[in-house]
């Protein structure tokens, strides 16, 4: 299908309407994808120092943590942390820990407050009245936040690494990046079910710092996850971050003894498929939900 | 729950009601730079900052309104981590306690009021100040004891710790609830929230009328 307009007698460029699962479809998807996430690097470093605060915002977080660990214990290595878990690194437990932390923002903030901000500037209309999936402005998001978040982690390594050194396996970040990778999967599908509360509830920031909040309690971020009492330990088996921190540290720390037995690439692939068809799910009913009721500007 | 390499620099093993209390304190920050900082920025956003900066008043007291009602919303979650922190970690509350303790408070809200005007008038000329507030966010998120004890920062960072109204508010209500102290064994902590109070304030005040007055004959006051 094609869609020409004319203006004063100039023909404009012709366009394909994407509909229905083809290559060509998806190429447009991809290339939506792509414009939503050059947009968002373009409005992000039209304000430099912003973006600067924002890329050494992980670091920041991480050191208060990192500090309190040490003057709780006394030095690095705490005799409590190896019983539980194998190894007493502390400054090695809480950087593979606060990694993942970040990327939960991701999800949460980026991801779940991108159709929330369209709205804002007042081209949610426009943009969803275009014939590409509501889908691509998310997963643009998605993909700015993510380069952004590993920007800042680096930096967090960069500089941990200088002053404190990091006890590392480097022969499993290969392995570790798959887990991330997998983790990063099932994120996304948790950040679309948040934008699609964000549809309905508008100031859907109350309900994304509860889960937020939740997530960060049920995940082993700065503590092993068999301190948790044994109900939080198993509802935590539902959000990716508590099997990937388990994997990550598995693979990247000297002695570490995993919390949960099991395989942790099966577990998140299994986490991915159910989070991403979810949340795909819940956004295609909002949507519906929301446009019938044309609510779609309102705040 | 104790910690003696803990005790060793906070005076206290018990590190749980030492972050609590932290945690509380805290909250008045952030709703001091947030709420009351940024309340000039949405003003702009929502289109009636002409309207207020045309009235016949101090905007200075305008701020301090909408300071008044983020204090009422800090306090009302102060007292709900304060009721789980008696609860659940022990902090013992009599009313010999807390007379001192709000005096405190109320010395910190003065500085952080000082603060947020500052931003205030920083967000009229420069409009985006939310990264300003962010930064010093970031700034009473490492450098003030809400966490760990000043002692435990190297000595550049303590300095820079102690120039914080918030590090003298957190040490005095900490010695009074948990070391059990009274006011009088705070007083350097007391005179310095004080100094701290009369300089941001004074500063705050002048800052925003001064740029209040620049903003306007700019004409940039709608300006995003």
């Amino acid at each position: 299908m094609y869609v020409s307009n004319t203006i004063r007698g100039h023909r404009l460029r012709e366009t394909t309407c994407p509909t229905g699962f083809n290559w060509t479809n998806l190429k447009a998807e991809l290339r939506a994808i792509w414009e939503c996430n050059v947009k968002a690097w373009k409005i992000e470093l039209a304000y430099p120092i912003s973006f600067i605060r924002e890329c050494i915002s992980p670091l920041i977080m991480l050191l208060p943590f990192l500090i309190y660990g040490l003057v709780l214990i006394g030095g690095r290595y705490s005799e409590n942390l190896e019983l539980l878990v194998g190894t007493g690194d502390v400054v090695t437990f809480l950087f593979t820990g606060y990694l993942i932390m970040g990327f939960i923002g991701t999800a949460v903030w980026a991801m779940g407050f991108s159709i929330r901000r369209e709205q804002w500037f007042g081209t949610l209309e426009s943009i969803f009245v275009t014939p590409t999936s509501r889908l691509s402005l998310v997963l643009g998001m998605a993909l700015h936040s993510t380069v952004h978040q590993s920007l800042g982690t680096a930096i967090e390594f960069t500089v941990i690494y200088l002053i404190f050194g990091l006890a590392l396996k480097i022969g499993g970040i290969l392995p570790a990046l798959g887990i991330l990778a997998l983790m990063m999967l099932a994120l996304y599908g948790f950040g679309i079910l948040v934008s699609a509360l964000s549809l309905v509830l508008k100031e859907g920031w109350i309900v994304a710092e509860g889960l937020h909040s939740i997530m960060m309690i049920l995940s082993p971020v700065a503590y092993p996850l068999i301190v948790l009492p044994n109900l939080a330990q198993q509802v935590s088996v539902v959000f990716p971050t508590a099997p990937a921190l388990v994997g990550i540290r598995a693979f990247l720390m000297e002695n570490y003894t995993p919390e949960v037995v099991g395989n942790i690439f099966l577990h998140l692939l299994a986490l991915d498929i159910a989070w991403i068809l979810f949340g795909i799910f819940v956004f295609h009913l909002t949507d519906i939900y929301v446009r019938r009721r044309g609510g779609l500007e309102k705040y | 729950m104790q910690s003696q390499s803990f005790a060793q620099i906070a005076g206290t093993p018990e590190f749980i009601p030492f972050i609590a209390l932290g945690a509380i304190l805290n909250s008045y920050v952030l709703t001091s730079l947030y709420g009351m900082g940024e309340s000039i920025r949405r003003e702009a956003y929502r289109g009636t900052l002409d309207y207020i900066l045309s009235s016949p008043c101090n905007k200075a007291f305008i701020l301090i309104g909408k300071a008044l009602s983020e204090s009422l919303s800090s306090t009302m979650f102060a007292i709900s981590q304060l009721a789980i922190s008696m609860l659940f970690f022990g902090i013992e509350i009599t009313l010999g306690i807390i007379m001192p303790v709000i005096f405190i408070i109320i010395l910190l809200i003065l500085g952080l009021y000082g603060m947020a005007l500052i931003l205030a008038s920083l967000s009229l000329r420069y409009k985006q100040a939310h990264d300003l507030a962010h930064s010093l966010e970031y700034v009473f998120y490492v450098f003030a004891p809400v966490r760990y004890p000043l002692g435990s920062l190297p000595l550049w960072a303590q300095i820079f710790g102690r120039l914080l109204p918030l590090t003298y508010a957190l040490i005095a209500v900490r010695s009074i609830m948990l070391l059990k102290g009274r006011l009088s064994f705070v007083y350097l902590e007391v005179l310095a929230l004080l100094i701290i109070d009369g300089v941001l304030i004074l500063v705050g005040f002048y800052l925003f009328n001064w740029m209040e007055e620049k903003t306007k004959k700019s004409g940039t006051i709608s300006h995003y």
